[in-house]
């Protein structure tokens, strides 16, 4: 048994993967609250709804560990993603799912005891809470996860729209939200013309500050009548206040790069599309990850072969934009995600196992990088011999498109600067790329300079 | 002979630290405490505070909306 590293917080149970697959152990306090969620009808209204992951109780396992009353499999989310890789109107759907999911709670006697973004993952572009053993009964009493929910959603929100909308990929290094404090520093004057922001983000850490000392008995203080129409009122009020945030307007900077892709000759980006295609096809079940993905076109492509596609850009609004699409599709297949290359997640959190980096993630079992390694080479200063390795490590396949050096687009990130690199050759790549794939297959792409390899690991 | 003036010049005792409203609620809060045995997660005094002194304010809000909202609901279906 190999326990999650996760997953020790709480002792209503655990996850431990066994043979592979993962479990959750329901011990000691939480089988009272797991079959209250079962009896009340609450687990069947939010799993059958897709709110919820669902999950089948395994019964008379001989590997059950000590101490668990109930072993149940959930059933497992393809890629995990953490709230600084999602883009603003993922953060945002989180919310309002954590949020939804309370109101069911509260409707049928139960309560989220915690609110935490990482209780949140995505199916495709499907936001799914993940945790059977966030809920509780329902008492006469204020929320205790009301401040969790304000520093890991509301206060992010309100400074990705009135701030930076990048700012929250410093929730990498802000495993437990921003707190209060920080958020209420940074806002901007105006957002305390919102009453909702006013009320859960100022006067909320105004109240904060004034019971700092946080005595034994004021520390319980405030847990007295406190009844369900206030308890719905809070997350109504919570729910209105975070559907109205916006991303301000804005261009991308690869955005409309598919579109301006006046570098490609119909053709080129006919045959580029063709090799994709082809490619990932027979490849069912495996794990797509698309670096570099821009709007996810070419996901699209290995999706529709029946792989799981994670596409990862750097560029929040393009992610923003694919997400936002994938959305309206109802796509369960493709998963947007920013990631700066140069810069991956990391291993983060107790121990530096709580959340894993992106390598920890993989390997995917096929890897596009298309017009990508010439922005590694030259914006990122990474030499071939240092990229291939690394690409390689992350997928069992690839395909790879080689960008050269008198490329518009390789002179256009160039720019006046000298030009240093000595292994942008044709010759040189290949030579770096056979030393870790066995190159299946070859394409050059007319017109252009450039070529198309289907790659296996050696 | 007492002076008459003395207990005016003396300071006047200063303001409870959250005014005597709060003060108070804290106190009233306090006596109706059931405490969390199972929390894992520090709900953090002020957030529990906020909650209360809010609550009654958005309880209204939220009210008079799902009243509305009845309201509407019913005129439409009359419509129908």
């Amino acid at each position: 048994m190999e326990r999650h590293p996760a997953s020790f917080r709480d002792d209503a149970g655990f996850l431990f993967r066994h043979e592979g697959t993962l479990y959750r152990a329901v011990c000691g306090p939480g089988r009272e609250d797991y079959d209250l969620l079962i009896r009340s009808g609450l687990y069947d209204e939010l799993s059958s709804g897709g709110l919820l992951v669902p999950h089948d109780v395994v019964a008379g396992a001989p590997f059950a560990p000590a101490g668990a009353s109930l072993l149940l499999a959930p059933r497992p989310i393809p890629f995990i993603s953490y709230p600084y890789e999602w883009s603003f109107g993922q953060l945002k759907d989180a919310a309002l799912l954590t949020l939804e999911v309370q109101r069911r709670a509260l409707a049928r006697g139960m309560s989220l005891k915690d609110a935490s973004f990482f209780n949140v993952q995505f199916a495709g572009s499907r936001p799914v809470f993940i945790d059977t053993l966030s809920f509780q009964a329902r008492r006469d009493a204020p929320w205790v996860a009301y401040r969790q929910f304000c520093e890991h959603f509301l206060g992010p929100l309100a400074l990705m729209a009135m701030t930076l909308p990048g700012i929250h990929r410093y929730l990498a290094a802000r495993l437990d939200g921003f707190p209060l404090e920080e958020i209420v520093r940074l806002l901007p004057v105006r957002a305390r013309l919102r009453p909702g922001l006013l009320m859960h983000l100022h006067l909320h850490r105004a109240a904060q500050r004034r019971h700092a000392s946080g005595d034994g008995a004021s520390s319980r203080a405030a847990t007295g009548s406190f009844g369900l129409t206030r308890q719905l009122a809070l997350v109504d009020s919570l729910s209105s206040t975070v559907e109205r945030l916006r991303l301000p307007p804005g261009r991308t900077q690869w955005g409309d790069y598919a579109a301006e892709a006046s570098h490609y000759s119909p053709d080129a980006a006919e045959t580029k599309r063709r090799f994709v295609q082809e490619e990932t096809r027979g490849l069912d079940g495996e794990t797509l990850w698309d670096l570099g993905g821009n709007t996810g076109d070419f996901s699209r492509i290995g999706a529709a072969n029946g792989l799981y596609a994670v596409c990862f850009d750097q560029d929040h609004l393009c992610v923003q934009r694919n997400y936002a699409r994938a959305r309206a599709e109802s796509d369960q297949r493709l998963l947007p995600l920013l990631l700066d290359l140069a810069n991956p997640s990391p291993a983060a959190g107790w121990a530096h196992r709580e959340r894993e980096s992106l390598a920890q993630r993989g390997p995917a079992g096929m890897l596009l990088a298309l017009a990508l390694v010439h922005h590694l080479r030259v914006t990122a200063n990474v030499p071939f011999e240092e990229m291939i390795p690394f690409l390689a490590a992350m997928g069992r396949r690839a395909i790879v498109e080689f960008v050269p050096r008198d490329d518009p687009m390789t002179r256009r990130i160039l720019g006046g600067r000298d030009d240093p690199f000595h292994d942008f050759e044709p010759r040189r790549f290949e030579e770096i790329l056979e030393r870790r794939y066995v190159v299946k297959a070859r394409q050059p792409l007319p017109g252009t300079g450039r070529t198309l390899y289907a790659l296996e690991r050696r | 002979m007492t002076e008459p003036t003395a207990t005016a010049a003396q300071p006047r005792p200063r303001r409870l630290a959250g005014g005597p409203g709060w003060a108070a609620l804290v106190l009233l809060t306090s006596l109706l405490v059931s405490s969390e045995a199972y929390a894992y997660l520090d709900p953090g005094t002020g957030s529990l505070v906020i909650q209360v002194v809010t609550g009654s304010v958005l309880a209204v809000a939220y009210t008079v909306k799902v009243y509305w909202r009845n309201i509407r609901r019913f005129f439409r279906r009359g419509q129908d």
